[in-house]
């Protein structure tokens, strides 16, 4: 029942974030470490993946993992850590895409009125009686 | 010198809410006392935060019971996906104290879900629902939903949500969709949080009080 609002190459980027990660400092000093992803964010255009198995991250380990989601085009992560659990929540974002998709439709229209309006004057070059220039139009 | 913390013990009362709490819970219908595992976690010195595996099919009222037995419950959040609850309590002579939570405000939910199964006269009450329920602060990632249409007078919600909810969240949802949402069960078994939600065109059902001699 629920309609997919992630887009195939946010899903591609998190998989390369997530070998990434797998790549880092940070996996080396955490050797067992396991990444799941947990779903896609309801706030904005994102995943949200566990990282657990965790013995200790440090500031540069955030810095670090900053780094590979903006590699891989994120905008941000967010993070949480439980220590009951001892899991770190990250959540990463994509913000840009949604109003990326909307850009790319407003230039398809302003495409589409720039061909209607060359066509109509180049009718206007061949039949300037039957088809006037909008500036003759009140004449 | 190293110095280790150790958990501080529990008082008489504190560890008698936790037997009852356990008590009631092996007597819900469904409940197999031998698969409940308590942990307890005692080293915060203001409360003790009590954590329940193997739970059965629990209502919003068998969570209401359990606040009912103590004054001092902080809160309690679910995991469905671990089907655990956890219980926050304050110790004794701590529960006056007002902390100010901190808040994530969500600008916008992208989350969608295809409601074409339902009658288009309740599409928009339960997407009201779903909307409340993804505007929780706690609940960050999209859940998963399915509906049974195949009563005649409501629809069952089954949403397996990822992230733990609490109680008071849940509260605050089915109050704001009293209209036509009774109640949320907690499937802990099937990893979901069932809410069963009115069909506008149903008539409603007159309670009836039968007295048994």
């Amino acid at each position: 029942m629920n309609v997919s609002n992630v887009p195939a190459r946010v899903m591609q980027s998190v998989e390369y974030i997530i070998d990434d990660m797998y790549k880092s400092n940070f996996a080396e000093s955490n050797v067992d470490l396991q990444i799941d992803i947990l779903g896609a964010l309801n706030y904005t255009t994102g995943i949200k993946l566990r990282l657990s198995l965790v013995d200790s991250f440090e500031d540069e380990d955030v810095e670090e993992w900053k780094a590979i989601a903006r590699q891989h085009k994120a905008s941000g992560i967010r993070t949480r850590v439980n220590t009951s659990s001892g899991d770190i929540h990250l959540n990463i974002e994509y913000k840009g895409l949604g109003k990326s998709f909307i850009n790319k439709l407003w230039i398809a229209r302003t495409l589409l009125v720039l061909a209607a309006s060359w066509s109509y004057q180049q009718l206007n070059l061949i039949q300037s009686e039957r088809y006037p220039l909008p500036t003759e139009w009140s004449a | 010198m190293v110095r280790i913390s150790r958990p501080i013990a529990l008082q008489p009362d504190e560890q008698a809410f936790i037997e009852k709490t356990l008590h009631y819970i092996s007597g819900i219908r469904g409940a197999i006392a031998n698969n409940l595992v308590l942990s307890t976690n005692t080293k915060f010195p203001t409360r003790y935060i009590i954590m329940v595996q193997g739970l059965p099919l629990m209502s919003m009222d068998d969570f209401e019971h359990i606040l009912l037995m103590n004054d001092n419950i902080r809160a309690i959040s679910l995991d469905m996906a671990n089907e655990t609850a956890k219980i926050d309590v304050w110790r004794a002579g701590n529960s006056s104290k007002h902390r100010r939570k901190r808040r994530r405000h969500k600008e916008i939910i992208t989350s969608a879900y295809d409601l074409s199964s339902v009658d288009k006269r309740d599409r928009k009450c339960l997407a009201q629902l779903l909307v409340r329920m993804n505007a929780l602060d706690e609940v960050e990632c999209q859940f998963d939903l399915s509906i049974d249409t195949s009563a005649p007078d409501t629809y069952r919600l089954d949403m397996k949500i990822f992230d733990h909810v609490t109680i008071n969240s849940l509260k605050k949802v089915l109050h704001e969709c009293r209209s036509f949402c009774n109640t949320f069960d907690m499937d802990f078994p099937h990893k979901v949080i069932r809410a069963k939600c009115l069909r506008l065109a149903a008539p409603l059902r007159r309670r009836r009080l039968t007295l048994k001699n």
